[in-house]
């Protein structure tokens, strides 16, 4: 009895860690398929496997900033493959919802800024896209001077 | 004349001779049941009640019904110390807050892409972030391959 309850603490707790593996590994893979199905021109297949992906719960193993930078990556991939298929609203929606998981001076910020003042620019609403612009910028130039004072160019 | 000095009474010699019998002859079989072997049962079933005490022989009974002992082999009890030991350090280790997974920095080409595709323009600088995005994606994905596992 006590084995049994032994083993099966241990299961759940190699659970949680392997939900986590299970979950980068996913997403990994998802946006590997992704990328073959845009080269096909199959955007609409891209979006649904990467929609899947954001819609999953993240498993309590993995760090949040990690989540963050995963999520962030995906819905700016969503919003740029929206806009792609003409639909400027849902890529405003995708790039909303990323930009809702928190924002840090980084380069997932930076392109969710960058497509959704894409979004609002083919909506019409110049004004807010140009804000969007400007914070987009803002943060890559940032990001640049590091870069360049940490290293050259990669 | 006190109560010590008074000559007892035949009720009080034949309660004292049975007394003295059953002390002496506590298990021997087949005998009966005498007033005084009742008493002495039920004066030891009060103390132990009274005491909450369980007796030696049913208090080992009880510990061998609940840890039944000696019935594993030794490597049987080693094996199952080992996966205690391995539950309890991955539950520290599950439980254990992760910290941040250090990602690769974003190279000067991606930001530099970011830069031009945050502006309006054609979908030229969108298609040079694309490719630059991708690249940087897969040392992401192999940084958290690293610290997260990899699992096929």
């Amino acid at each position: 009895m006590r084995t049994a309850l032994v083993l099966v603490f241990v299961a759940a707790c190699l659970g949680c860690g392997g939900g986590a593996t299970r979950w980068i590994g996913d997403a990994g893979r998802a946006h590997a398929e992704a990328d073959a199905l845009e080269r096909s021109g199959n955007l609409e297949r891209a979006g649904d496997l990467l929609q899947d992906l954001v819609s999953r719960p993240v498993p309590a193993g993995v760090a949040p900033q990690d989540a963050r930078a995963v999520l962030q990556d995906t819905y700016a991939r969503l919003a740029n493959l929206a806009l792609k298929r003409g639909k400027p609203a849902d890529a405003l929606h995708f790039a909303d919802e990323g930009l809702r998981l928190g924002e840090a001076q980084d380069v997932f910020a930076s392109s969710l800024r960058a497509f959704r003042g894409r979004a609002l620019e083919a909506l019409g609403r110049d004004a807010e896209a140009a804000r969007e612009y400007e914070a987009a910028q803002a943060i890559a130039e940032a990001l640049l001077s590091e870069a360049l004072v940490d290293g050259g160019v990669r | 004349m006190t109560e010590e000095e008074r000559p007892a009474t035949p009720a009080e010699l034949r309660e004292a001779e049975l007394l003295a019998r059953a002390l002496e002859e506590p298990s021997q079989p087949g005998r009966e049941l005498t007033p005084v072997d009742d008493a002495l049962g039920t004066a030891y079933l009060l103390r132990a009640s009274k005491q909450g005490d369980l007796g030696e022989l049913r208090a080992r009974a009880v510990r061998q019904r609940i840890w039944r002992k000696g019935t594993w082999p030794l490597w049987a009890r080693a094996a199952a110390a080992a996966l205690a030991g391995i539950g309890a350090a991955a539950v520290i280790l599950a439980l254990q807050p992760r910290g941040p997974t250090r990602l690769p920095p974003p190279g000067v080409r991606l930001l530099q892409a970011q830069l031009a595709a945050a502006r309006p323009g054609s979908s030229a600088e969108i298609a040079r972030l694309e490719v630059e995005t991708a690249a940087y994606r897969e040392q992401f994905y192999g940084a958290l391959g690293r610290a997260y596992g990899r699992r096929p």
